[in-house]
C-alpha cells in the first residue's frame, strides 16, 4: 500500500466499507458445511490435488500413510525423495507456524533457513496467492498426523553442496505473485493460474539449462524427465506439440487420461491425473486447456537421450 | 543393460534358427515367437484404443452411431479377457513401452487387467441396459482402470 492516498479520507469510510465486506461474505473462512469442515479446509484439500503435491509427498506403494513422504523422484541431480508434511510434530511439519509453509512454499527456505532443491517447486508456488496459502495450511493441519522419518535424498556429489542452492536461487529463482493479464479473459488467467502458481506443469514440460534453471523460450515445449521418459511438448504446434488435439480431449485428457487414439496416459502423466487433475473441476480442467492452447507454439521434438 | 541383453539374446535366437534351419531344411518365419507376440500385443492394444475411441464418441461426444456401441464394448470384453497372457516372460525387449515391474508384480499386473476385464462386462452389461447415465458411468470406469494399469506398467505418456 502507499501512503500517497489523498488526505481528506479517513479511517472510517474504510471500516465501513470492511464491515460491508464482513457482511457481504457471511465469514467464507469460518463458514461449516453440515460435516463439520469449513469452506477453507475443503478448498485447502482442492488446493493440495490442483498443486500436484500427492504425487510428491505419499510413497506410490499400496497403502501408503497420505502425505507420509517416501516418493522417489529421479532427476539428473539424483533421487529426491519427497518428505513427510503430517502434521506429525517429530517427522512432519506438526512444529511448524503458518509463516513457516509460507516461506518454504514461496521463498524455499525451510524454518531452520536452509534453502529447499527445486525439486519441490516453490519455482511456481511463489505466485500462490495468500488465501490460497492459508486455505492449503488449515487442511494440512486436519491430515492424519504420521510419524514417519524423512528418507535422506541420494544426490550427485555437485548437488549435495548445500550452499550452493543459494547460488542456484540467486540464478533462477525469483519470488513472485501471479499478475493477472488484464486483456486475457478470466478463463485464462484461471488457466495461468492453475499452470504457473499450483500445477507446475512447467516444471517437467520445459527442458532445462545446465544450471537448471528453465530454458528460456523454450518454457512448455517438452523435456525428457530423470528417469529417462519424456515429458512432451505441450504448446500448440501442430507437428511437435498438442496442436491437432481438440479441446474435449484435452479437457478428457486431464480427466481421466484418453488421448484422441483411444489410449490411457501411463507412468508419471498417468500418476499427475490419478493425484491431481482427476479431482478438479470440469471448468478448472477446461481453463488449464484455454491457457496451454494460447500459448505460442514452439515447433520442437524433444532431442533423444544422450 | 537392457540393450545389451536384448541384443545378446537376438543373437543367440538367430543362432538357433540358423542351426534350426540348416538341421531341418524346413523353412520358418524371419522372427522368432516372442516377437511376434509383441506384435500381436501391440496390435490388440491399437484395436482396444481404436475401439474406446469410438466409444467416447458415441457415449460422451454424442456421435450418431448408437447402434454399433454393442460392437465396439463387445470387443473390449473379449479383448481384455487375459491381458496377461499377452505378456509372456521373455517377451520384454525390443520396441516395447511394457515396463519391467509387469514381470515384476505379476500379482497386481493380474488384478489390474482382472479389474479391467470387469469394467468392460461392466459397461457392456450397461450398455444392453440402455441407461446413459449408467453407460456415461462404466466407461468412466473403464477409462480408470486403462489409465491406472497404464500407470505403474506402461512407459510412455
Amino acid at each position: 500500500m502507499s501512503d500517497d492516498r489523498p488526505a481528506g479520507r479517513g479511517r472510517w469510510p474504510v471500516t465501513v466499507a470492511l464491515l460491508a465486506l464482513w457482511m457481504a461474505f457471511p465469514a467464507a473462512t469460518l463458514a461449516s458445511g453440515e460435516d463439520g469442515v469449513s469452506e477453507q479446509v475443503r478448498h485447502g484439500e482442492y488446493l493440495l490435488r490442483a498443486g500436484g503435491c500427492v504425487s510428491c509427498h505419499t510413497e506410490k506403494v499400496e497403502d501408503a500413510p497420505f502425505l507420509a513422504g517416501g516418493r522417489a523422484i529421479e532427476s539428473p541431480f539424483g533421487t529426491f525423495y519427497g518428505p513427510n508434511i503430517t502434521p506429525d510434530p517429530e517427522t512432519g511439519i506438526g512444529g511448524w507456524t503458518e509463516r513457516d509453509f509460507e516461506r518454504a512454499l514461496r521463498h524455499g527456505r525451510s524454518p531452520s533457513g536452509s534453502h529447499y532443491y527445486p525439486a519441490f517447486p516453490y519455482t511456481s508456488y511463489t505466485r500462490m496467492r495468500a488465501e490460497d496459502v492459508a486455505a492449503l495450511w488449515a487442511y494440512l493441519q486436519t491430515v492424519e498426523p504420521v510419524q514417519r522419518e524423512n528418507q535422506p535424498h541420494e544426490l550427485t556429489w555437485f548437488a549435495r553442496f548445500r550452499p550452493g542452492l543459494a547460488v542456484w536461487k540467486f540464478l533462477h529463482f525469483r519470488a513472485a505473485v501471479f499478475q493477472p493479464d488484464a486483456a486475457a479473459s478470466d478463463e485464462w488467467n484461471r488457466g495461468a493460474y492453475l499452470s504457473n502458481a499450483l500445477a507446475h506443469c512447467a516444471e517437467c514440460h520445459s527442458p532445462r539449462t545446465r544450471t537448471g534453471g528453465l530454458k528460456p523460450g523454450l518454457v512448455y515445449s517438452g523435456a525428457r524427465m530423470g528417469g529417462g521418459d519424456i515429458a512432451p511438448n505441450i504448446t500448440p504446434d501442430r507437428d511437435t506439440g498438442i496442436g491437432r488435439w481438440r479441446a474435449n480431449h484435452l479437457v478428457r485428457y486431464l480427466d481421466f487420461g484418453m488421448d484422441p487414439d483411444g489410449d490411457f496416459a501411463g507412468s508419471a502423466m498417468a500418476d499427475v491425473i490419478s493425484e491431481g487433475t482427476s479431482f478438479l473441476t470440469d471448468e478448472d480442467r477446461r481453463a488449464l486447456v484455454v491457457y496451454f492452447r494460447a500459448l505460442e507454439p514452439i515447433r520442437r521434438e524433444v532431442p533423444p537421450a544422450d | 543393460m537392457h540393450r545389451i541383453l536384448a541384443t545378446t539374446r537376438n543373437l543367440f535366437v538367430g543362432t538357433a534358427l540358423v542351426l534350426g534351419l540348416a538341421a531341418s531344411g524346413a523353412v520358418h518365419s524371419f522372427d522368432d515367437g516372442a516377437e511376434a507376440t509383441i506384435d500381436y500385443r501391440q496390435g490388440l492394444m491399437r484395436a482396444l484404443g481404436g475401439n474406446v475411441a469410438a466409444t467416447a464418441a458415441i457415449v460422451v461426444d454424442g456421435a450418431e452411431f448408437r447402434d454399433n456401441l454393442a460392437i465396439h464394448v463387445r470387443y473390449i470384453v473379449d479383448a481384455t479377457r487375459d491381458i496377461p497372457a499377452l505378456f509372456p516372460e521373455g517377451s520384454d525387449f525390443g520396441e516395447t513401452d511394457a515396463l519391467p515391474s509387469i514381470w515384476e508384480d505379476t500379482e497386481k499386473f493380474a488384478r489390474l487387467s482382472s479389474e479391467n476385464h470387469d469394467a468392460a462386462v461392466a459397461l457392456h452389461e450397461a450398455v444392453e441396459g440402455g441407461d446413459d447415465a449408467a453407460i456415461m458411468a462404466g466407461f468412466r470406469n473403464l477409462g480408470q482402470s486403462c489409465r491406472s494399469c497404464h500407470e505403474d506398467f506402461r512407459r510412455r505418456d
